[in-house]
């Protein structure tokens, strides 16, 4: 059996994998919620393998995957200043199993990590070197996702994919450029609020509209809430509103308005970055909910026939790699169902057969 | 008929007259541009005068664009020049206005109240019509918008995802400026190639010294620009920074605890090129220095032509294709190292520039830059805003009549 945590606040989402079943659940770190987990776990010869993930490594991980000991939990310490309520969920439960279960292989994912290697001018914001110096730059975010995605690629087809446009969609949707394994440019910055409209963060927008709300007497700590938690899909609807309920049939006036503005903006974007890569060989699009995005994913291919993509006929998502363009296709479609649950159960099970991280 | 045009700039103020006896027979009578309005610096203000194929300079102090609009309108006096219709430039009509009108006692009031949008330019926008009132008390007078071109934006396209009450009570929408340069080179590309403009896919770029932009244009109109809710994000600019995470303004307040006034100050005037090249805010200066090879000054090169890249791929997959690139003011006529580095690598959307034609590019000229037989028309084409706003001007007034 392994386990799996990935910060969810205020809980942390406990995943256990056994065999091929997998059983989720969303538990409070406080005491009995640890206890829960523990008695959950039963016992101790059971558990192979565990795996954390740290949502913000910020300039602390530059490796996806670092097997965890005191020098690991001490940067992941350091690193709660960058997303505080997220990595304070992830220190304290990689610390408790840490301790608690010290001689079997435990593995923390650092989802920014990927990252690390953006190109500086992909990576500055156009601001003073003083501000730089402070570590304010383009993290970007779901490296897990993306360098899977790619390694994908290179299995279906590596000899004819060189460069991809990587469209993760979901409740926090994104877009990564990648060129020979190598990001190139991502949607998320600073924080997962720059970029495509999420779940709850507005996206892209004017910086001088946090001026202005902050001149007319909006408190910082507001602001940062209304960006950040009253936005997005949820925020300009007025209702709870994740992903699915955006692609779903028959939306509301409103929420047919955030499916309008998202497909726009992620075509603005893959736009941008085929611009950036000089051409693009793949448009790869994923989700955990890829059958139910089908719908969603041809519409917006429907509006990229001009950079020389060739559909196939009534092409349907069957397989979790499905490629949605003809042979002879200038440019592929290749839809993957993902999720990062898997990568990362994948992964620690790697770990605990060849005892290190690979 | 005679027509003063009045097209304020942050620290300049440009007049002309127009002796237009119609749409195609437009002359210049007299211009001339105040150098340097308020700015505070080492060198002085000067007022230059062009009549009748002489131009004369005066160094004087001009303390503010009123000032340097009663000095044009003495001026103009003195050589007895009859005017019939005063028009300006207005930078940000917001909701109120999204086309040319006639200056009345209603226009006037919803002007003033359109000042905040634009705080730099709209309060001199008005300071320069009253002026202008005092001077032509019975002379009409009408205001043109750079924010107009952009109405036609579809809701998907300026909407930003916050909750509606917030967008409703603060007007938080994309507007776009540069829309009296935009309207103009698009025509005139048009008008070059011989073609209807309501067929034509163009990505336009305003690369000017200060500010810059790129507008996506179909059937004549703006469909999406690279400004916002305020000239703030976008391309890399002088001193602007552009794109930024929202969060980061956020961050900078409470991390090191900048107001908003010194936050928007820091973003407005000390970022984009000036804040990662440390040098200076102007991109001919970086080029001029880049063999240097001083890494913050290639690294600002970068950033700008990236930035570029990305809003012209952007707009192309919007668009659904490309048939012109346009390259207009300052720098995006005067510097052919830009738009090869920006024209780099993109054969995939059909974009190939000739690297001699691009080279010799005339200042005053629209020029076609790409290769021969190519998939897209790339032209360089020197903007004239105050011709725009004239021709706007004799729309209106014709529809008046």
């Amino acid at each position: 059996m392994i386990i799996l945590f990935r910060p969810l606040p205020p809980f942390v989402e406990f995943c256990k994998v056994e065999n091929d079943k997998i059983s989720i659940d969303k538990v409070l770190l406080d005491q009995d919620g640890i206890n829960k987990i523990i008695e959950d776990v039963g016992a101790e010869g059971q558990l192979e393998g565990i795996g954390c993930l740290l949502k913000h490594g910020g300039e602390l991980f530059a490796e996806t995957a670092s097997l965890i000991n005191e020098e690991i939990l001490n940067k992941v310490s350091e690193s709660i200043r960058l997303a505080p309520e997220y990595n304070e969920l992830t220190l304290k439960v990689a610390r408790v199993f840490f301790e608690k279960f010290s001689g079997i292989p435990q593995v923390l994912f650092c989802d920014t990590a990927y990252f690390s290697n953006l190109p500086d001018e992909a990576s500055t914001y156009a601001v003073p070197y003083v501000l730089r110096e402070q570590g304010i730059r383009r993290y970007g975010g779901y490296g897990l996702i993306h360098n899977w995605i790619w390694k994908r690629t290179q299995q279906y087809d590596g000899r004819n994919i060189n460069k991809i446009v990587s469209i993760r969609l979901g409740d926090t949707p994104n877009i990564a450029a990648i060129k020979e394994g190598m990001p190139v440019e991502t949607t998320i910055g600073f924080t997962s609020v720059e970029g495509l409209p999420s779940f709850q963060g507005c996206g892209d927008i004017d910086p001088t509209i946090v001026f202005q709300l902050n001149s007319s007497g909006v408190s910082l700590q507001e602001i940062h809430n209304l960006l950040s938690n009253d936005s997005g899909f949820s925020g300009f609807s007025g209702q709870t509103c994740h992903y699915l309920d955006v692609i779903k049939n028959k939306p509301t006036t409103d929420i047919f308005k955030v499916k309008e503005i998202l497909r726009y903006d992620i075509i603005k974007y893959i736009g941008a970055y085929v611009s950036l890569l000089g051409g693009v060989d793949a448009l790869v699009f994923s989700a955990s909910y890829l059958k139910e995005s089908e719908r969603f994913i041809k519409e917006i291919c429907n509006r990229l026939n001009f950079l020389g993509l060739i559909r196939e006929k009534s092409q349907d998502i069957k397989s979790p790699v499905q490629e949605l363009t003809k042979k002879g296709s200038k440019i592929k479609v290749l839809c993957m169902e993902q999720s990062q649950r898997d990568i990362m159960a994948q992964a620690v099970k790697k770990t605990i057969k060849k005892g290190v991280i690979i | 008929m005679n027509i003063l045009i009045f097209n304020c700039g942050s620290s300049s103020l440009t007049y002309k007259v127009f002796e237009a006896k119609s749409h195609s027979d437009i002359t210049v009578l007299l211009s001339g541009k105040a150098h340097r309005v308020g700015v505070k610096g080492t060198e002085e203000s000067f007022m230059e005068n062009h009549f009748n194929g002489k131009i004369d300079k005066y160094v004087l102090l001009i303390k503010n664009h009123q000032k340097a609009a009663s000095l044009a309108l003495k001026y103009i006096k003195s050589r007895d020049i009859s005017i019939d219709y005063v028009g300006h430039r207005f930078v940000h009509g917001g909701n109120e206005f999204n086309q040319s009108v006639v200056i009345t006692e209603d226009v006037l009031r919803k002007l003033t109240t359109c000042l905040p949008l634009a705080p730099i330019h709209n309060p001199v926008s008005l300071s320069v019509i009253q002026e202008a009132s005092k001077t032509f008390p019975d002379t009409p007078q009408f205001v043109a918008f750079d924010t107009a071109f952009h109405s036609k934006i579809p809701d998907y396209g300026y909407t930003y995802v916050l909750p509606q009450r917030i967008i409703e009570e603060f007007g938080f929408r994309k507007y776009g400026f540069h829309g009296l340069s935009y309207s103009y080179v698009t025509g005139e590309a048009a008008h070059c190639l011989g073609q209807n403009i309501k067929e034509l896919k163009i990505v336009a770029c305003h690369l000017g010294t200060g500010g810059a932009s790129v507008a996506a244009i179909k059937n004549g109109y703006s469909v999406d620009t690279s400004m916002g809710y305020s000239p703030l994000p976008g391309l890399v600019m002088s001193t602007r920074c552009g794109d930024i995470d929202p969060m980061l303004a956020l961050y900078m307040m409470v991390r090191f605890g900048h107001g908003p006034v010194d936050l928007m100050d820091l973003l407005n005037k000390e970022s984009g090129l000036l804040g990662v090249s440390g040098i200076s805010s102007d991109i001919r200066d970086i080029l001029h220095n880049i063999s240097g090879k001083k890494s913050q000054e290639q690294l600002s090169l970068k950033m700008y032509i990236q930035r570029l890249k990305k809003y012209i791929g952007s707009y192309i997959a919007i668009l659904g294709g490309i048939d012109v690139l346009i390259f207009t003011d300052d720098v995006g006529v005067h510097s052919w190292q830009i738009r090869e580095k920006v024209c780099e690598n993109m054969e995939w959307a059909g974009i190939e520039l000739s690297k001699e034609r691009n080279q010799t590019v005339l200042d005053d000229k629209t020029c076609e830059i790409n290769v021969e037989n190519a998939a897209v028309n790339i032209m360089t084409i020197p903007t004239k805003e105050e011709l725009v706003i004239c021709l706007e001007g004799m729309k209106i007034i014709k529809g008046k009549k």
